[in-house]
């Protein structure tokens, strides 16, 4: 069992707005001004190597907790306890004068992170690269773009080699060369052993990066478990029966193939109705930072309708893909009202239970093969 | 190590502070910190001015202006430093509510790096002195070292005060617009520009027990008189200083919990 590197218990913040009249009697001594408890009772564990995804609406007091668990806030009541220095990217301010150049933004910040003179020098020159800025880096921050702002911020936000983290909604910014850079970043921390905190709105990336998850509502840690089943009931997927049709439970949780090959997979189902049953598939990849992409469909069709144990086949001439590793998603439904389909049983990413396709072959660039047949010969001339 | 609660950490953040205070106070400008130099030089050179040559004035029983602007530059470079820190940390807090809101730290520090930024009109006023002091003949002397405690109490006590500003001013923004007019009337209350016995007899014996005469003093007595301030004067001092600075501390530490929903 690994040691925790975030701890809390009992979390609580509640924000208490004073004006000149009730400051007084604060000080005297009494605690009677109403307040906006923005973190109830929280109480969480994050152990090292890992990440916690902590998923909410806005206003769900993600950013608080973060902040009270950073040490910015001080807690009303509960505690906190973190085994280390923090990394904490907060939000995607500028927090500073805008007539600093952005070196003298890296320099102050870095300098008020606690670091030293030769660390700050070692550092400056990674940054500039990092951000891509060019020579704008000795200009004036009011001279930047937003984007610029935003690399700027973010590459000297990661740029100290922290342990532990605590990452507000900013996973990546700018255009999507920058944010598979981000990704990069933050995947090199990770395979350096960094754990942290998640806290977001964006249920991909707590699916990506983090193992656990949870959810907070208006404070209050609502569900907790693993990101997949977390993030299902999050976005309120409803949840397939199971009892009309299933896949057997035999079915393998991983398929291989070979590339450009003629391929056939068997998939076992199990029906247990007399009424039709569609089945439908999607082979599915991800990409860090960019996400999921359809590859591959098979529209749903009726493969049966009475009760008994099945093979459905799914015979893919010459597979188009290129080597490498997908998801392949199988999908059971019955025709509901007005064309629509009903789950029955699902297998997909969208539930944390997809399959593992493996595809063998060549390494290639790209990431499907067209079927090409070409024929040389002489034109008419 | 700690010392009322701060340790070696947060002595490197507090110069840090100083540091980007100072820096961002004239930055953009093409003289950049220069001008901490030259803006209280040009102010006690219009004083000079005005009082040596325009309104001619001499203390009682002195024969020339120029002890007279060196009388006045004793009392009045301290008060620059004195008003200057207290503006800057009463502003403290609120002005860098970008730090606040996303950097752990002490919060204390901000109002105190602010008081100390007074230390640069100080300094700059006291080479001035010590400049009219050789021109007008005076020997330089070990008894000019006596300001120093002064120097340090002043600062203590500065400190506590402006904590307690810092605090108030989250709340009542009012406070940072109000200050500049309650140091207008502290400034001519005291004397700085008169000497005690221009004031009436009924408030001189109030008056000698005002911190802002009593820390005059303290720097006129090593300066001009070459004798140490009188030790009374220099215990009144340390008491009150470690009172200000002490409840000041409390005071801001006790507000600082509900700093969050105002800034």
């Amino acid at each position: 069992m690994s040691r925790s590197v975030v701890e809390c218990r009992d979390l609580s913040k509640t924000f208490v707005l004073l004006d000149g009249q009730s400051i007084w009697p604060v000080i005297l001594g009494g605690h009677f001004v109403k307040g906006f408890p923005a973190v109830r009772d929280v109480t969480l564990q994050v152990r090292q190597g890992e990440f916690l995804g902590v998923l909410g609406r806005n206003g769900a007091g993600k950013s608080t907790l973060l902040r009270t668990l950073g040490g910015v806030y001080a807690p009303t009541s509960g505690t906190v306890r973190v085994a280390g220095p923090l990394s904490a990217i907060y939000e995607l301010g500028m927090a500073g004068n805008e007539l600093l150049t952005g070196q003298d933004f890296a320099s102050r910040w870095l300098a008020l992170h606690g670091s030293g003179r030769r660390q700050v020098d070692r550092l400056l020159s990674e940054i500039a690269e990092f951000a891509e800025l060019g020579e704008y880096f000795d200009n004036p921050i009011y001279t930047y773009s937003a984007g610029m702002k935003a690399r700027l911020f973010f590459s000297v936000a990661t740029s100290l080699p922290g342990q532990i983290y605590l990452i507000d909604e900013v996973l990546s910014v700018g255009d999507e060369h920058f944010q598979t850079k981000c990704w990069r970043r933050l995947r090199e921390r990770l395979a350096a052993g960094a754990s942290g905190i998640l806290a977001t709105h964006d249920w991909t990336s707590v699916l990506k990066l983090c193992r656990e998850a949870c959810v907070l509502e208006r404070g209050r840690i609502v569900d907790r478990g693993s990101s997949p089943a977390v993030v299902q009931r999050y976005l309120g997927l409803p949840q397939p029966r199971g009892d009309a049709a299933a896949f057997a439970a035999h079915l393998p949780s991983a398929y291989c193939a070979l590339a450009e090959e003629d391929t056939t997979l068997s998939i076992p189902i199990d029906v247990k109705v007399t009424s039709p049953v569609w089945f439908a598939c999607s082979v599915e990849s991800f990409r860090q930072g960019i996400g999921w992409s359809h590859l591959l469909q098979v529209e749903p069709r009726p493969v049966a309708s009475t009760p008994g144990l099945y093979e459905v086949a799914v015979t893919i001439p010459t597979l188009p893909l290129s080597p490498g590793e997908y998801s392949l998603n199988l999908f059971l439904s019955e025709r509901g009202a007005e064309g629509t389909f009903v789950p029955l049983d699902v297998r997909s990413w969208t539930y944390g239970n997809d399959l593992a396709f493996a595809v063998a072959g060549k390494p290639r660039e790209s990431v499907s093969v067209l079927p090409l047949r070409w024929r040389g010969g002489r034109t008419q001339s | 190590m700690q010392i009322l609660g701060f340790d070696r950490a947060d002595a490197l953040r507090l110069l840090n502070f100083l540091k980007m205070g100072l820096r961002d106070r004239f930055l953009g400008s093409t003289l950049g910190l220069v001008w901490a130099i030259v803006n209280p030089l040009l102010m006690m050179g219009i004083f000079t001015f005005v009082f040596a040559f325009v309104f001619r004035s001499r203390l009682p029983g002195a024969e020339t202006s120029l002890s007279f602007v060196i009388w006045l530059i004793s009392g009045y470079g301290p008060w620059l430093a004195i008003s200057d820190s207290l503006a800057t940390s009463t502003g403290a807090v609120t002005g860098n509510s970008g730090l606040v809101k996303n950097l752990a730290f002490k919060t204390e520090l901000l109002p105190i790096a602010g008081s100390l930024m007074g230390l640069v009109p100080l300094a700059v006023s006291t080479c001035y002195l010590v400049a009219l002091l050789v021109l007008s003949g005076t020997r330089p002397s070990l008894s000019w070292l006596a300001i120093l405690p002064v120097l340090v109490l002043q600062f203590v006590f500065i400190t506590g005060i402006g904590l307690c500003l810092a605090a108030v001013n989250v709340f009542v923004r009012d406070t940072a617009m109000v200050l500049p007019n309650v140091l207008m009337i502290l400034l001519f209350s005291s004397p700085i520009f008169y000497p005690l016995s221009e004031f009436p007899k009924v408030l001189q014996g109030v008056l000698q027990f005002h911190p802002f005469q009593v820390i005059a003093e303290g720097y006129r007595q090593p300066l001009l008189h070459r004798a140490w301030p009188a030790p009374w004067s220099l215990a009144y001092l340390a008491v009150l200083s470690a009172m200000a600075f002490l409840g000041g501390l409390v005071f801001f530490r006790k507000l600082k919990g509900y700093f969050d929903a105002r800034i």
